[in-house]
């Protein structure tokens, strides 16, 4: 028995030293980087959802079949009506445009009929108010409710003094604020067979504004805002639409979409402990001195090593929101100390002024590579001890560009019109999105991805 | 034989001594502490001249005992040297009793081999601050800069091959003088 | 202490030859006169070693001149002091063709007188021409010699007379006489020239201080007789030498017991007699090869008068042979005394004869500019320019005449004592079942023995592969190679006294010792 103990408490000794020996052997003046936390979400709130439809006038040609096209409006929007009550328990119902109201579910139902758009006003009163969108006004709403998710249904067929201005700021402002808090909104568009008049479009010599009735295929867009989650959820459900899957297979023009943010990271790789050993990819675990493990969510690799260059290789899909633009640039806070002879408690490390000693490999859609010492190769014989954290620095262009072909600008919109194109395009589509992302670049900020630290010796 | 070689023995620790006794007290001051309170032993002039401090502090390291390893490196790279430069000019002089001088006029014809000797000697000097310089022997040896290494091996080559050269011109046997360069210089006297 | 030595006949000749270049080698006393007895007036062997005579004479003049050329009085080289004179022969009988009848003056002798000479000799013999000898006849040199004066005013008779005379000051006198017992002149001159000597001694009533010795040789040579001989010439019969010589050891045993001729006599012989090659009945065709045996004569001269020698009160006869086996040896050789070491001596001179005639005298010979390229090496610097440098011309004056004359002269002596050595190895055993392990012959010269007069002939140049032999030279433990020899010179310290070339000559031989 006694025999026993004291096996225990030889054992329990080199145990400790052990465990000792390494949290014994960090830098003095190392300080545990900040690691951001799990936060639980509320479940009352995550899952609120308002969808707003736009009740002008000009969205009612949506709802007429055309015997040349497809029809997309009534096949997504039931998609759309049925996601949205997929997504919380909490679904309002709303309309802007000649009316800024909210609609009971009956009212909703019709939002792909005719008797949706029917305005009871008078004939000039409807066509003043046809052609004001409101767009900024749903925005305004929407930034109220950044803990929700807000669907706009539209025909995005903004006049050029709504993005001009005070009004431009109508719709920064709120933008602002939603990108502040983390959301992101998603556009899709969707040509549409299209049997109405469409109004708003402005003459040539600026006096005044026409309809043209002889379209038959327009876009109609579906603005999503809220979490990026969300935003991949209603187009994963859009996207299963057969109908839709159909019109894509025919041509692929029939379907656009963007998600624009100005935070694309969805989570940080330390806080779920996402980074493994086999992330350091030339470094081989089953070498002699290997070692890798979590202190306080900072993974730390030790090894011992003569290479002079190692690789850390993430996947993008760990940590940046799906769909999103990803990042186009990174920044490395990096730190580098040095030891001369064995590592024990109180050793006596060295700060490196060594800088740049840590490059993102080239930047794309699928991983993130972190390549050390790839400059100037560190000097064997010494104990190494980093530590890197990487930040976003500057988020990847959104594919906002393939919008352009349904663009109509001011200017053009009397030829466009002149020409009696059978798919009329979007008046300022272009303007708008641009506007969503300059605000969303100016709500950038840095965002940690990780944080990292090795303790390596490096021999010749 | 034994008798000439050690009545010429004399003189080549004599030209050794002239390059040699420079280069022990070098070894010396090298492996005195650095912080030693002395004005030519302990010295750190040694690493100011070839080591790269400004490496040094951007690994974090600290100046006084990177100089001290760096002092023990050289210290050994120069007993090493004198190792390489003693056993080459001890095996020539001897050497050069041995050598089949057997007619007047035939001593210069050694001069071939003597050069190939010296040659080899400089060469080992090369060799040897190479390994010590360029090798995982000593771990300071990577704050030695490119240009540093060579300016050490073409110092060390220059003092030792000098080293080497004195030695052997005194030290070389009297009937081979001929086969080294300036030798037959040297005043012929009954003890010279 | 003052040395004579006289060499009777060839064979007396010979054995001055042997002891003339032992001499060179400083195994000989510090002086000595040599001086030669022999009817045969135009004798062969009696003219070469008149020639090797006034070569040593001359360069050992040359080499020992204080001031000048100076090997020292410390180095061995030419040690001995010889003289001799111009005329270094005494011919007992001279005259164009003397007989004994003549001699005798028969004519006018009493008829019993005439009667007693008709019966010790036959007409043939009184009328034998006596100018080339006495023809193996001792019975008629005896009478010749005896007959003759010896007289004050010759001038081999003279040094003996200074020589006693100057016993009776004081001085030690050492006389040592070589002959052969079998022959003519030898035989006859042996005995009787000791008579004389004592007889003078007599007259001047010198009675001590005058030590006489004698190395008498026994039989040592044969010769074949050509059949084509006229039977009624008179010469040395050979099949007669051993009936003559146990006549004369009978009476040298009386001699010995009743009168005190020779305070020490040497006796050697050789057995089986050395063939020579040629036969001649006299002149200077008579000329045979040095052959070992003569070696022993020599050395007991030496150590007759070597200073360590006592002479004892009684008469001493000393013989020596080589061992039994058929391999003469270097231990055959006997020391001239404790402190001198023959065979170490003879070792160092052929040594020194060959690097000089091979190595040094060519480099040394020719004119400055082309001995200059050797300026640069120590040897040269140490010995010989700082030792022949001139102040008037700046340079050093080894390309000078005189110089050039001594070192031709060194060349040929060296060249002398290598055909010496060669022949003596060769010729001593030719035609026997013995060998002479000596010297090693063959890679620098050629022996002809069917040559009469120069059986031996050195090469002119050596190739590399041959001067590597030159450490087998000697057939000995000792291994020393041209190699240790330059070395030994560079390193060999000079001697005060000496000068000049006398400085390089004394270091090479020192050089080519143990």
């Amino acid at each position: 028995m006694i025999k026993f103990n004291n096996f225990i408490i030889i054992f329990l000794f080199f145990f400790a030293s052990i465990v000792n020996s390494y949290a014994a052997c960090l830098p003095t003046d190392f300080k545990q980087p900040d690691i951001p936390i799990k936060t639980s979400v509320n479940e009352n709130l995550k899952d609120k959802v308002h969808v707003w439809y736009d009740s002008s006038l000009s969205m009612s040609g949506f709802t007429k079949s055309q015997s040349e096209e497809v029809n997309l409006f009534r096949p997504i929007l039931n998609s759309l009506q049925q996601a949205s009550q997929s997504l919380g328990t909490e679904t309002s119902y709303n309309t802007f445009g000649s009316r800024f109201q909210t609609i009971d579910e009956n009212r909703a139902s019709l939002v792909t009929t005719q008797e949706f758009y029917k305005c009871n006003q008078s004939a000039q009163a409807c066509v003043a108010k046809d052609r004001i969108n409101g767009f900024s006004k749903v925005l305004g709403v929407a930034k109220k409710n950044t803990d929700s998710t807000i669907i706009i249904v539209t025909d995005l067929f903004i006049s050029t003094s709504e993005t001009l201005a005070k009004n431009a700021e109508k719709i920064k402002k709120p933008l602002g604020e939603i990108f502040n808090n983390g959301q992101s909104v998603g556009i899709f568009g969707v040509s549409s067979s299209y049997n109405g008049k469409i109004s708003g479009i402005p003459l040539e010599d600026g006096l005044g504004y026409v309809t043209y009735s002889k379209a038959t295929k327009r876009p109609f867009y579906i603005i999503v805002i809220g979490s990026g989650e969300n935003i991949n959820f209603i187009e994963e459900k859009l996207k299963k639409n057969q109908k839709l899957q159909d019109a894509i297979a025919e041509n692929p023009d029939t379907y656009k979409f963007t998600m624009i943010t100005s935070n694309v990271i969805a989570e940080n790789l330390n806080t779920n402990k996402k980074i493994k050993a086999k992330n350091l990819t030339n470094i081989s675990s089953q070498s002699e001195g290997y070692k890798f493990e979590y202190k306080d969510n900072l993974p730390i690799y030790e090894f011992i090593t003569s290479k002079s260059n190692f690789e850390l290789k993430f996947d993008n899909s760990n940590f940046i929101v799906p769909g999103s633009s990803g990042v186009a640039e990174y920044k490395i806070v990096q730190e580098l100390w040095s030891l001369r002879g064995s590592c024990k408690k109180n050793s006596k490390w060295g700060k490196s002024n060594r800088k740049n000693f840590i490059s993102v490999g080239d930047v794309n859609d699928d991983t993130l590579t972190l390549k050390f010492f790839e400059e100037k190769k560190l000097n064997w014989g010494l104990r190494w001890f980093l530590l890197a954290e990487v930040y976003t620095a500057r988020n990847g262009s959104s594919t906002q560009d393939e919008f352009k072909d349904w663009d109509l600008t001011d200017s053009d919109a009397a030829n466009h019109m002149q020409s009696d194109p059978k798919t009329f395009k979007t008046l300022n589509l272009m303007n708008i999105i641009e506007m969503i992302n300059d605000v969303a670049n100016e709500e950038f900020k840095s965002t940690k991805v990780a944080s990292i630290a090795m303790n390596f010796e490096l021999e010749k | 034989m034994m008798i000439n070689i050690l009545k010429t023995l004399p003189w080549y620790f004599v030209g050794l001594g002239t390059l040699g006794i420079p280069a022990i007290l070098l070894i010396v001051s090298l492996l005195v502490p650095v912080d030693a309170e002395n004005y030519f032993f302990g010295s750190d002039w040694v690493a100011n001249s070839f080591l790269d401090f400004a490496g040094v502090e951007e690994d974090g390291q600290d100046r006084f005992s990177t100089t001290s390893e760096f002092n023990i490196m050289m210290a050994w790279l120069n007993i090493n040297l004198l190792i390489v430069t003693f056993v080459f000019s001890l095996g020539w002089s001897i050497g050069s009793h041995f050598l089949n001088i057997d007619e007047p006029g035939k001593a210069k014809f050694f001069g071939l081999p003597w050069i190939v000797i010296s040659a080899l000697c400089i060469g080992a000097i090369v060799v040897v601050c190479l390994i010590v310089l360029t090798s995982s022997i000593f771990y300071v040896s990577q704050y030695v800069t490119t240009d540093s290494t060579f300016n050490i091996i073409i110092i060390s080559a220059v003092f030792y091959g000098l080293m080497y050269w004195i030695a052997v011109i005194l030290g070389t046997a009297r009937q081979a003088r001929s086969a080294v360069l300036l030798a037959n210089k040297l005043p012929a006297r009954n003890f010279l | 202490m003052k040395n004579f030595l006289i060499g009777i006949g060839g064979t007396g000749a010979k054995c001055i030859e042997h002891l003339v270049h032992t001499c060179s080698a400083g195994l000989g006393p510090d002086q000595l006169w040599v001086g030669m007895v022999d009817q045969d007036e135009a004798n062969g062997n009696v003219n070469k070693t008149k020639i090797l005579l006034n070569k040593y004479i001359s360069l050992r003049n040359k080499l020992r001149e204080e001031g000048k050329n100076d090997l020292s009085i410390e180095s061995d080289l030419f040690k001995t002091n010889i003289t001799t004179d111009p005329d270094a022969v005494w011919i007992p009988l001279p005259g164009a063709e003397p007989t004994l009848k003549e001699v005798v003056n028969y004519n006018a002798l009493k008829d019993e007188v005439k009667g007693l000479l008709n019966c010790l000799y036959d007409p043939t013999e009184q009328q034998l021409p006596l100018s080339e000898g006495f023809r193996g006849r001792p019975n008629i040199g005896a009478a010749a010699m005896l007959a003759t004066a010896a007289n004050e005013n010759s001038k081999f008779w003279s040094q003996i007379h200074k020589a006693i005379d100057a016993a009776r000051g004081g001085e030690n006198v050492r006389i040592f006489i070589i002959g052969s017992i079998f022959g003519g002149t030898g035989a006859s001159g042996f005995p009787n020239i000791a008579r004389k000597i004592r007889a003078i001694q007599e007259e001047k009533s010198v009675t001590s201080n005058v030590h006489i010795g004698g190395a008498l040789m026994l039989p040592y040579f044969d010769y074949e007789v050509p059949d084509d001989i006229d039977d009624g010439t008179i010469f040395a019969k050979p099949n007669q030498f051993l009936d003559q010589t146990k006549a004369a050891l009978e009476y040298y045993s009386k001699l010995f017991e009743y009168n005190k001729i020779f305070d020490q006599v040497y006796v050697t012989g050789w057995d089986p007699l050395s063939k020579l090659q040629k036969f001649e009945v006299g002149g200077n065709t008579q000329f045979n090869s040095p052959l070992f045996a003569e070696t022993y004569a020599a050395l007991g001269a030496l150590k007759f008068f070597n200073e360590d020698n006592k002479i004892a009160e009684t008469q001493e006869i000393f013989h020596i042979g080589k061992n039994e086996s058929n391999d003469i040896l270097w231990s055959d050789i006997p020391n001239v005394s404790a402190s001198l070491n023959s065979k170490d001596k003879i070792i160092n001179l052929i040594r020194f004869a060959f690097s000089y005639n091979w190595m040094y005298g060519p480099a040394l010979t020719g004119s400055l500019s082309k001995i200059k390229k050797y300026s640069n090496e120590h040897w040269f610097k140490r010995i010989i320019e700082a030792n022949t440098y001139s102040d008037e011309t700046k340079s050093s004056t080894i390309g000078h005449e005189n110089n050039q004359k001594i070192i031709m002269q060194m060349r040929e002596y060296c060249q002398d004592i290598l055909t010496w050595i060669t022949d003596m190895t060769h010729s001593t055993v030719v035609n026997s079942d013995q060998r002479m392990d000596l010297i090693l012959t063959d890679f620098f010269s050629e022996y002809q023995p069917k040559e009469n007069s120069k059986k031996v002939s050195l090469k002119e140049k050596l190739s590399g592969t041959e001067k590597k032999e030159f450490k087998k030279l000697i057939i000995d433990n000792e291994n020393l190679t041209l190699a240790n020899i330059m070395s030994n010179i560079s390193y060999m310290g000079t001697k005060r006294d000496q000068k000049g070339l006398g400085v390089f000559m004394d270091i090479l031989f020192r050089s080519c010792g143990k």
